[in-house]
């Protein structure tokens, strides 16, 4: 009898971690969250607050370099290895023709530290655009433009950026969802 | 009698368990082999080519899977913004190329469904990769939820004519031939 218990929870414990055997397992799990949780400070047609962060690369990637150059598009996010987070910059790298098309480099902002971010954006294959760490002073750059959320991750928020330093377009997202590209791709249209 | 009132008591509650295993999983069961295909409305494909080849009535807003005119279809579930799906999308071309080259498109029809992503986002995975078969959007999850939330990418392979799931793959299925020669032996 005691060997049929014994080979019943074995069988239960191997069904448990073959369900439990998907290979994104490396992603926490968020429950469902206070759409947004943070006012914006920011709004269209004023000057872009200037920032000089660190990047995974171990580069400084200053705003106001683009100014002349190139349109910028700031993708802040909540939090890395986070469900949303990690299905929304790969796309951006999908796109990257459109975004070039429109003369436009994405910028990446998370609270995460830079070694945090580094493991996290190799594990999604590596971004043709700077991911960059706003961890110290804790989310100072997220706080200036009113994306810092109570409990110290930012908003899911797109900031456009043109290439006077102009912000052309301010979209803070439900942190539950991610922004539907095509409203990027036409905002980022109708200032060319 | 002591001893044997806790064994009692532990296949009483292991009994339980089992009972209570299964019905968690339903709230959040995702087909899998052996289980029927939900018979859920499907967005049709845009594009006449996409319509002609999984052989659906255009004017129709939405299709069901058994409407698929052939004996077998693969359904892939991926999404433009997994790195996962990204890197695989050469390869589920391939298998693609290989069903035609074999002269199968008539019996295998491959389609991909895409939870979270809109028409243009699947238009964006299409011209990156010219993918050649039919894309759906899946934008609001609605048929998402219907799948056990599933992560991309996922396979099925469904039998049309019963609506059986004949073979189910999580995550990338490998080489195209690998993939190709499992699908084969259901013809």
């Amino acid at each position: 009898m005691l060997k049929k218990i014994f080979l019943t929870i074995f069988c239960l414990a191997f069904l448990a971690s073959a369900n439990a055997g998907d290979f994104r397992d490396d992603i926490f799990q968020v429950k469902e969250l206070k759409a947004i949780d943070s006012e914006l400070k920011v709004k269209e047609g004023d000057k872009a607050p200037d920032f000089s962060l660190p990047s995974t690369h171990d580069t400084i990637v200053t705003l106001s370099d683009y100014q002349g150059e190139k349109n910028v598009m700031i993708s802040f996010i909540p939090a890395a290895w986070t469900p949303v987070c990690s299905d929304q910059w790969p796309g951006y790298n999908l796109a990257e023709g459109l975004f070039r098309q429109l003369d436009t480099v994405v910028i990446g902002i998370s609270v995460d530290n830079v070694p945090t971010l580094y493991a996290w954006t190799k594990q999604m294959g590596g971004f043709w655009y700077p991911v960059v760490s706003d961890f110290w002073p804790h989310g100072a750059v997220a706080e200036e433009y009113g994306v810092l959320r109570t409990d110290g991750t930012a908003e899911r928020a797109i900031i456009i950026v043109d290439k006077e330093g102009i912000i052309r377009f301010a979209h803070v997202e439900d942190i539950n969802r991610r922004p539907e590209l095509e409203m990027l791709i036409n905002a980022l249209k109708e200032i060319q | 009698m002591l001893k044997k009132n806790a064994l009692l008591r532990i296949i009483v509650m292991l009994a339980m368990a089992l009972l209570i295993y299964p019905a968690t999983c339903l709230s959040v069961s995702i087909p899998a082999t052996g289980d029927i295909f939900p018979a859920d409305d499907l967005k049709t494909p845009e594009g006449e080519v996409y319509q002609k080849y999984l052989g659906l009535d255009g004017s129709k807003e939405t299709f069901k899977l058994r409407d698929v005119k052939s004996k077998l279809a693969l359904v892939q579930i991926f999404s433009m913004y997994c790195p996962v799906c990204q890197r695989e999308a050469p390869e589920v071309n391939e298998l693609y190329k290989l069903i035609s080259d074999s002269n199968l498109s008539d019996k295998i029809k491959v389609i991909g469904i895409a939870p979270g992503n809109s028409q243009f986002e699947v238009n964006v995975f299409r011209e990156q990769y010219n993918i050649p078969f039919p894309l759906i959007p899946d934008g609001d999850y609605e048929w998402h939820k219907i799948m056990g939330e599933v992560g991309t990418p996922y396979f099925l392979l469904v039998n049309l004519e019963s609506g059986k799931i004949l073979e189910d793959n999580l995550g990338p299925f490998g080489t195209a031939q690998e993939f190709f020669d499992i699908l084969k032996r259901h013809l």
